[in-house]
């Protein structure tokens, strides 16, 4: 069983006074998943339940992705963005209801 | 010290972190299964019906044909869960051996065709007469109520529903590690494991009742992605499960004893202080170190 690292601080070689950058230490591939499907979650997020497919999903594998004691850089941003994506998604289903009611016709049809 | 769910569940991550391909695959492989069965014994019945057919206005008793029928269904119902329970159970022996950290084949999946068949077809056919027992006072009180028709048996009704559903989730999760131990053990009896699995779960009811309603917002999740995400939620729910097993197993184990050696080491005599190389842990002949350190 592997353990994945978390986002993990490198320092150069040789320096004592701690000069770190965060690095993108070995992400696993559902964290990258989450980031994707978070993504794409709020790209389609007005399309017919786009935001809440890849939300959900997005979501999913974030929390699935979460081993050890941290989450991973990709993780907690595709947490966020299928997030930004599923709250998109359900704004835009109000949006679209209460604009249909301002319509002519507000169930739908030609007449 | 009991593992919580979180530990668990944590436990179950790391499990499947890089075997979702083989659970997933073998999940569909069963769906798939049951979808060809279904699908050939309704081809089959067509056929059957256009072979044995005898006129549009032939004088065959309909009573008969409904019973052709209602036996074509169960001997078709009882091949699919027969054939659902045994891969069900391989699965879970996948679960198993991924828990434990040994690698896990496509083909652990025929785990329950090859060990003994029968035996888990009778303890999986055993649970569930015991569960239709359970409900028959309820079924009772439905139909008295549909013939007589009388209010009062409204209240009763509801009570007994609800004794129904409390008496066999109790039922369900005291037998629920019988699977599991059938599985480490095959040559174990039927009665055997249901009685084992009844004295583990002394205790831990509750715990299990937790782990299963704990997991409410992963299959949320899983319903918002439209079912796609329950393929990943399905196999994190039942490693979670195993996991639950092999906790309990190793918390339930007796405990162990302190090999000969250990005791050469500790001479009373002596007092505390010894000249053996190798004092600072003693080996438990069942593989645990004991870091307790007797003997300083």
């Amino acid at each position: 069983m592997e353990y994945e690292n978390g986002s993990g601080y490198e320092e150069t070689e040789g320096t004592s006074s701690g000069s770190y950058k965060p690095s993108n230490a070995k992400q696993s591939n559902m964290a990258l998943a989450s980031l994707i499907m978070g993504i794409l979650s709020i790209v389609t997020a007005c399309c017919c339940y786009g935001g809440f497919i890849f939300g959900g999903l997005g979501i999913l594998f974030a929390l699935l992705s979460n081993t050890g004691d941290r989450m991973e850089n990709y993780a907690k941003t595709g947490l966020i963005t299928s997030i930004i994506g599923m709250v998109l998604g359900i704004v835009f289903l109000i949006l679209m209801i209460a604009l249909g009611f301002f319509t002519s016709n507000p169930f739908g049809g030609d007449f | 010290m009991r593992t919580t769910s979180a530990e668990l569940k944590k436990r179950a991550k790391n499990t499947l972190k890089g075997n979702y391909g083989l659970c997933i695959g073998i999940m569909l492989l069963i769906s798939l299964l049951t979808i060809v069965i279904v699908f050939l014994s309704i081809f089959g019945l067509g056929i059957y019906t256009v072979i044995t057919f005898k006129g549009f206005y032939s004088t065959v008793n309909p009573v008969w044909q409904m019973v052709e029928n209602l036996i074509f269904a169960l001997v078709v119902g009882f091949v699919i869960v027969a054939v659902i329970g045994l891969l069900g159970v391989g699965m879970n022996s996948i679960y198993m051996k991924l828990s434990r950290g040994q690698s896990a084949d496509i083909g652990d999946v025929l785990y329950a065709f090859g060990n003994s068949p029968l035996k888990f077809l009778g303890l999986l056919f055993l649970i569930y007469l015991i569960n239709l027992l359970i409900s028959v006072p309820q079924m009772v009180v439905q139909i008295s109520m549909a013939i007589t028709g009388n209010m009062v048996l409204v209240i009763l009704y509801i009570l007994i529903v609800i004794l129904t559903y409390v008496g066999s989730i109790i039922f369900s999760y005291s037998v629920s590690q019988s699977v599991f131990i059938l599985i480490d053990s095959p040559d174990k009896g039927v009665i055997e494991c249901m009685k084992e699995s009844f004295s583990m779960m002394k205790g831990h009811k509750g715990r299990l009742f937790y782990v299963n309603f704990s997991f409410f917002g992963m299959v949320l999740l899983g319903y918002c992605s439209m079912g796609i995400g329950l393929l990943w939620v399905f196999p994190y729910m039942q490693c979670t499960l195993a996991q639950f097993y092999l906790d309990l197993k190793q918390s339930q184990e007796p405990e162990p004893y302190i090999t000969y050696e250990a005791y050469e080491a500790y001479d009373i005599n002596r007092g505390y202080e010894t000249n053996e190389p190798s004092d600072n842990e003693i080996i438990i002949e069942n593989g645990y170190k004991d870091n307790n350190n007797i003997d300083q």
